[in-house]
């Protein structure tokens, strides 16, 4: 399996820790509440190690938004929901008491979807800008089912060696949303990422 | 009744529903057209006066920066903006070169506010 060294980890923990950042302020922005957000986590497993990684963390029934990207690298970034306080989120998204309940009810896909957008495309997005790269996202997907469902990586490219993990989680306190971001890569894509760092940090790395 | 007409290009239903909301509450007597992907925005602004214009990037279809440019043909001078999530550099270069205003999701009521009053 490839390895990353630990300082190669670490940039990408404070890379991340950027994205989300800025992800973060989109998503206070919408809901117009403080985000907290955890410490990045970055490991290089197999494939069956994150999903027993990720399960452990926010259950087998969970409900994500998956958008792929692809680029100077490329992989899946998900957001996933492990408790259901969809219906919150939409209320403190809309900002409308006025809303009949079933209005807001047929909502909540879409809501989640777009958040999921905003906050995927703004945690990628400042990476990219960081690598000056270009990443392109395909549309985003709500999907609901078991984590290994989810968490398969159904590429032609993908390769048995391993996945590479980057994870971080946020919650709101006052809507009781939590969720998980979690960047998927194969081998090759991981290689692409390492040159990318090497690239932006010069032989420090 | 004003002239002033605007054509909000989502395909995120709660988008385009927050986006109107704004819209109106600052700008009651404008005409709203509200279109889902880049083709039935094309289909419904066919023969209509529009003025102002949100479209967003990532859609099914076209991309919404390929539709800024069918569509600053049609209105040369209709003021658009690209609204999404997309933040990185690369798109805003491209909506800048095209002469189209770069408004950054998530959608709120003074980045609308702003944007209908400049």
């Amino acid at each position: 399996m490839l390895e990353l060294s630990e300082f190669q980890k670490d940039a990408l923990g404070e890379l991340l820790n950027i994205g989300m950042g800025r992800a973060s302020a989109s998503l206070s922005e919408m809901v117009g509440e403080e985000v907290e957000l955890s410490v990045p986590q970055v490991e290089t497993l197999s494939q069956n190690e994150a999903i027993t990684r990720i399960s452990g963390l926010v259950g087998n029934d969970i409900t994500a938004v998956k958008e792929s990207f692809k680029g100077a690298f490329w992989g899946d970034a998900l957001l996933l929901f492990p408790e259901d306080h969809s219906l919150e989120l939409v209320r403190a998204l809309i900002k409308d008491d006025t809303l009949p309940a079933e209005m807001i009810s047929e909502m909540e896909q879409e809501a989640l979807t777009e958040v999921g957008n905003i906050i995927l495309n703004a945690c990628l997005g400042s990476l990219a800008n960081i690598f000056k790269e270009n990443l392109e996202f395909a549309l985003p997907q709500y999907t609901h089912g078991s984590c290994s469902d989810i968490l398969t990586i159904d590429r032609s490219s993908a390769t048995p060696e391993g996945v590479l993990l980057l994870q971080m989680n946020f919650s709101l306190e006052k809507t009781k949303v939590s969720g998980y971001l979690t960047l998927l890569m194969d081998v090759a894509s991981m290689q692409a990422l390492s040159k990318q760092l090497t690239k932006y940090f010069g032989g420090a790395v | 009744m004003s002239d002033d007409k605007i054509l909000i290009v989502d395909d995120s239903r709660l988008s385009r529903m927050m986006i109107k909301g704004f819209t109106l509450a600052a700008k009651p007597d404008w005409g709203v057209i509200e279109a889902e992907d880049g083709n039935d925005a094309l289909a419904k602004s066919e023969g209509q006066e529009i003025t102002w214009m949100t479209v967003d990037y990532n859609m099914p279809g076209m991309d919404g920066l390929t539709l800024c440019i069918e569509l600053r043909e049609r209105f040369p001078n209709a003021r658009i903006a690209l609204l999404t999530a997309n933040i990185q550099d690369s798109v805003k270069e491209r909506a800048d070169k095209i002469g189209v205003a770069f408004i950054q999701k998530p959608v709120t009521e003074d980045k609308i506010k702003s944007y209908i009053e400049s």
